[in-house]
């Protein structure tokens, strides 16, 4: 292979709502390209935004070599793969005002009590990646996502809470009613003791942003990851699993190949099963370099280098719904809002909760103060785990929930 | 391309719609990695493009495009889609002319001008480095630059452009002994290439402290006193209050206007918040906002009375103030929101052995990964030290440190005499979509009387 040319073309609608009232659209229909040059070993990378063709880049890439990046692993022979989701990009990009009029609609009669501000984007976008043998990676599809942030009338706070959505489809109904019956419970700040607690996390992601970490061939080669060296040993609980999904197009996940050109054949690949570390995730680069199997999680932009990432950090579903494990429990701390927390290097976790519920036996009791709570990676898959639902809190969210117990302080 | 002709030939008065503006970046990035002495990354990237605003009908319509020859039909484009669309009931009094500002003045010190080639040749010479720092387990060697090219003009006449030239460097890497670990990076800021030479000794130093941290012990979680120094008063100023001084939090809640009283007293006496963004040669440099107007030094907190806020035409319009020259975009693919620019509290006269000294059995807080703001703010720090003596003691680890701002404000006892303005090329500030946006901030090392450390 001489070259690759990566293309990236976004066409999108964004609309504002500011105090509930519509207050600017956006349109945006950019193209990006970029181009590899790949001699004796080295890697030429030369980009350019907006429209220019092919040939033309490439001569430019060739006339501008100055810094090659080294290479010494075998490049993937490219293989057509056409991943275009028709279906998805139908509904014109206007249909979001669709949406917004709904939300509106049934956030009305909070009004008075909240002033709700927020943005809906439409977004249709085909990346392809071509090489001059004339091979063909292509996709194509429409994306939605949206946030309201709420803020209550008269609150010193930036915002006091928000609820998103994102999805092939914009699933607004779900997401209002799994929030709605929170926001009515707003107003009732209930009083809470110190302890040990069933803890909630509705979009759990920075749980596991250490955890993450040791599953990088780099990380967990150089021997830098908190769990490196314990590939096949058990170190979770037998109900925990985490797998790395390539292809899921209700979540707009469509990555059959990856931005090196390597196509992965299995869409879900298993890095912890049943509590046992499984395995490990590698660009060509890593693989070559510690001796491990490429798995497709190449990841670069129109200009960049390779960098190593997940197509998802998935957990593996368990067996009882959200509600249903909810309504089990005689006490759950429901967060909604708990950010800026973070792991030392040992793997302890804590953070505030700046917006959270106790919810017993499935009932919502009120809100709770400012809480701070903390554990560790250690303690919270594996010891202090309480179960994993089926489904996440919302239904357009990717990740079942996590219920672990924590010990929660109030601030 | 001669961007200002283009410009200088768009007559925006002759559109027929309320207000219309158009702003033209040109940037030039440059970066490159090496990871564990391997170079995996090496990047130029130009970018051309155009924002084009209009207000008509009671609402704004934007456009982002690379299209920067066809301005007249994109505007053209907006007014139709303003006027097929449905009537909205904003408002927005027109902005005053600004004047015309030309301030294009860094080309000769420009990032662009100096090869990638060279640069790449620095970040090579620190390699060497890697074998000298103990217990390094891996290692990454970073650079990041950008000059851009700012060229505005509106229909009221102001016209305006402005260059911005910054870059930034990074020895990142993870110490390991007995199987204890320790990320850190140290990290020089630059608006002079040459700025990068001779910085041996610094990194070789910094990763010789970096040693004590290897085995440290976690603090017990509880209320302490604490020290910052003045790049964590920094981050603790941008994400407490800093972006509470954001006017468009306030839209369309009148209690928060009457919360937010200007003149009420909210923190210790001490305390004076800034915001400006005329300083130049730092990373919040911005000496004219994306709608036009010009900056300013606006005091957020005054002698701890609650002085100002940030403001865009649309917030100030709204809440009836002046605009303060903080509408701000992260690139031409998206619209000036309010947003800070160098964010800092002024220095004090209190030396900062006597900040120890009134500090007794507390934690000194030096550098940090992240920050969070909201009604609790955070910071995840890097390294932390106790003070014992009325000196700094052994290295702890902490995860989290983290408070409510309005009581923080006023637990605020002492400001020491160490004033420093912190700049960063990596990363920036994120609000919403528009992340990383360039901003500065800094202060003095300061004494806060109980911060939740867990």
């Amino acid at each position: 292979m001489k070259y690759d040319i990566f293309t990236d073309t976004e066409e999108s609608l964004s609309i504002e709502v500011v105090a509930g009232v519509v207050n600017s659209s956006r349109n945006k229909n950019i193209t990006k390209k970029g181009v590899r040059l790949f001699e004796e070993n080295k890697i030429y990378t030369t980009s350019f935004v907006g429209d220019i063709a092919d040939a033309e880049l490439v001569k430019k890439a060739q006339s501008a070599k100055t810094v090659g990046i080294p290479y010494e692993y075998t490049l993937p022979q490219y293989q057509n793969v056409n991943m275009v989701d028709r279906e998805s990009f139908q509904d014109p990009l206007s249909k979001i005002a669709e949406a917004i009029e709904e939300t509106q609609e049934r956030l009305q009669g909070f009004s008075n009590q909240f002033v709700f501000n927020g943005k809906f984007n439409r977004a249709i976008q085909t990346i392809t990646i071509k090489n001059d043998s004339g091979a063909l990676l292509e996709k194509k599809f429409a994306y939605n996502e949206w946030y309201y942030l709420f803020k209550k009338v008269g609150s010193p706070n930036l915002l006091d809470g928000y609820f998103q959505g994102s999805g092939r489809t914009l699933n607004i109904d779900d997401v209002l009613d799994k929030n709605i019956a929170y926001l009515e419970a707003y107003d009732n700040e209930i009083k809470f003791q110190h302890g040990k607690y069933p803890v909630l996390f509705i979009n759990g992601d920075q749980l596991m942003s250490k955890l993450s970490e040791s599953f990088r061939a780099d990380k967990y080669c150089e021997g830098s990851a908190l769990y490196s060296g314990k590939l096949n040993q058990q170190i979770f609980s037998k109900e925990f699993s985490i797998y790395d999904i390539n292809y899921s197009p209700e979540h707009g996940i469509y990555r059959k190949f990856d931005n090196e050109g390597t196509v992965r054949k299995i869409a879900k690949l298993p890095l912890i099963e049943n509590g046992v570390m499984k395995n490990i995730i590698a660009d060509l680069r890593f693989a070559k370099k510690y001796g491990v199997e490429a798995t497709a999680n190449g990841q670069r932009s129109y200009d960049s280098g390779v960098a190593l990432g997940f197509n998802s950090f998935t957990i593996g579903a368990g067996i009882r719904t959200t509600q249903e494990i909810l309504k089990s429990l005689d006490n759950c701390v429901v967060v909604f809002m708990g950010d800026g927390g973070d792991f030392t290097d040992k793997g302890e976790f804590s953070t505030p909760l700046q917006l959270s519920y106790l919810v017993q036996k499935g009932e919502i009791v009120g809100r709770l103060p400012q809480l701070t709570v903390k554990t560790s990676n250690n303690e919270m898959f594996n010891t202090r785990l309480i179960e994993i639902a089926s489904d996440g809190f919302q239904k357009d969210m990717m990740n079942p929930s996590l219920f672990t117990e924590m010990d929660v302080y109030v601030n | 391309m001669d961007i200002k002709n283009i410009l200088d030939r768009l007559d925006l008065k002759k559109f027929p719609c309320h207000f219309v503006d158009v702003r033209i970046e040109r940037t030039q990035t440059t970066g490159f990695s090496f990871q564990n002495g391997e170079l995996v990354g090496a990047t130029e990237r130009p970018v051309l493009g155009a924002f084009i605003r209009i207000h008509h009908h009671g609402a704004w319509y934007y456009c982002s495009t690379t299209a920067v020859t066809n301005l007249s039909f994109e505007i053209e484009k907006l007014i139709d889609q303003a006027n097929n669309g449905k009537k909205s009931s904003n408002t927005y009094d027109v902005p005053e002319n600004n004047g015309i500002h030309h301030l294009i003045n860094k080309a000769s010190k420009a990032f662009s001008n100096i090869s990638l080639e060279t640069k790449v040749k620095m970040g090579e010479g620190y390699l060497p480095l890697i074998q000298k720092i103990l217990n390094l387990q891996d290692s990454s060697v970073r650079y990041t630059d950008l000059y851009k090219e700012k060229f505005y003009k509106s229909s009221v006449g102001t016209e305006f452009s402005y260059d911005f030239n910054q870059a930034g460097f990074a020895f990142s890497a993870t110490l390991k002994k007995d199987g204890d670990l320790f990320a850190d990076s140290f990290r020089k800021y630059a608006t002079d290439f040459s700025e990068f030479a001779g910085m041996e000794k610094d990194i070789l130093a910094y990763w010789t402290e970096a040693q004590r941290f290897l085995g440290a012990e976690t603090v017990t979680p509880g209320k302490y006193k604490v020290v910052l120094s003045p790049e964590i008063t920094g981050v603790f100023t941008h994400e407490s209050f800093g972006h509470k001084s954001e006017a468009d939090f306030m839209m369309g809640d009148p209690e928060a206007t009457k919360e937010w009283k200007l003149g009420s007293t909210i923190a210790s006496s001490c305390l004076s918040i800034v915001d400006t963004g005329v300083h130049e040669n730092t990373s919040g440099y911005c000496p004219i906002d994306d709608e036009g107007t010009l900056a300013q030094k606006n005091y957020l907190i005054k002698d701890g009375v609650l002085s100002g806020r940030l403001h865009s035409t649309h917030t100030s319009n709204v809440l009836e103030e002046k605009p303060t020259g903080n509408a701000r975009a992260m690139n031409f693919e998206f619209e000036p929101i309010v947003r800070m620019t160098s964010t800092y509290i002024e220095g004090g006269k209190t030396p900062f052995k006597e900040l120890l000294k009134q500090a007794e059995g507390g934690v000194y807080f030096y550098n940090f990964k992240h920050g969070s703001g909201g009604s609790t703010f955070t910071i995840a720090p890097t390294r932390a030290y106790r003070i014992k003596n009325g000196e700094l003691a052994e290295p702890v680890k902490v995860a989290v440190l983290s408070g409510s701002v309005f009581e923080t404000l006023r637990l605020i006892e002492a400001c020491g005499d160490d004033f420093e303005l912190h700049n960063s090329a990596f990363g920036g500030c994120g609000k919403m979509e528009q992340s990383p946006l360039p901003v500065a901030d800094g202060g003095p090392s300061i004494l806060i009387n109980g911060m939740q450390i867990s």
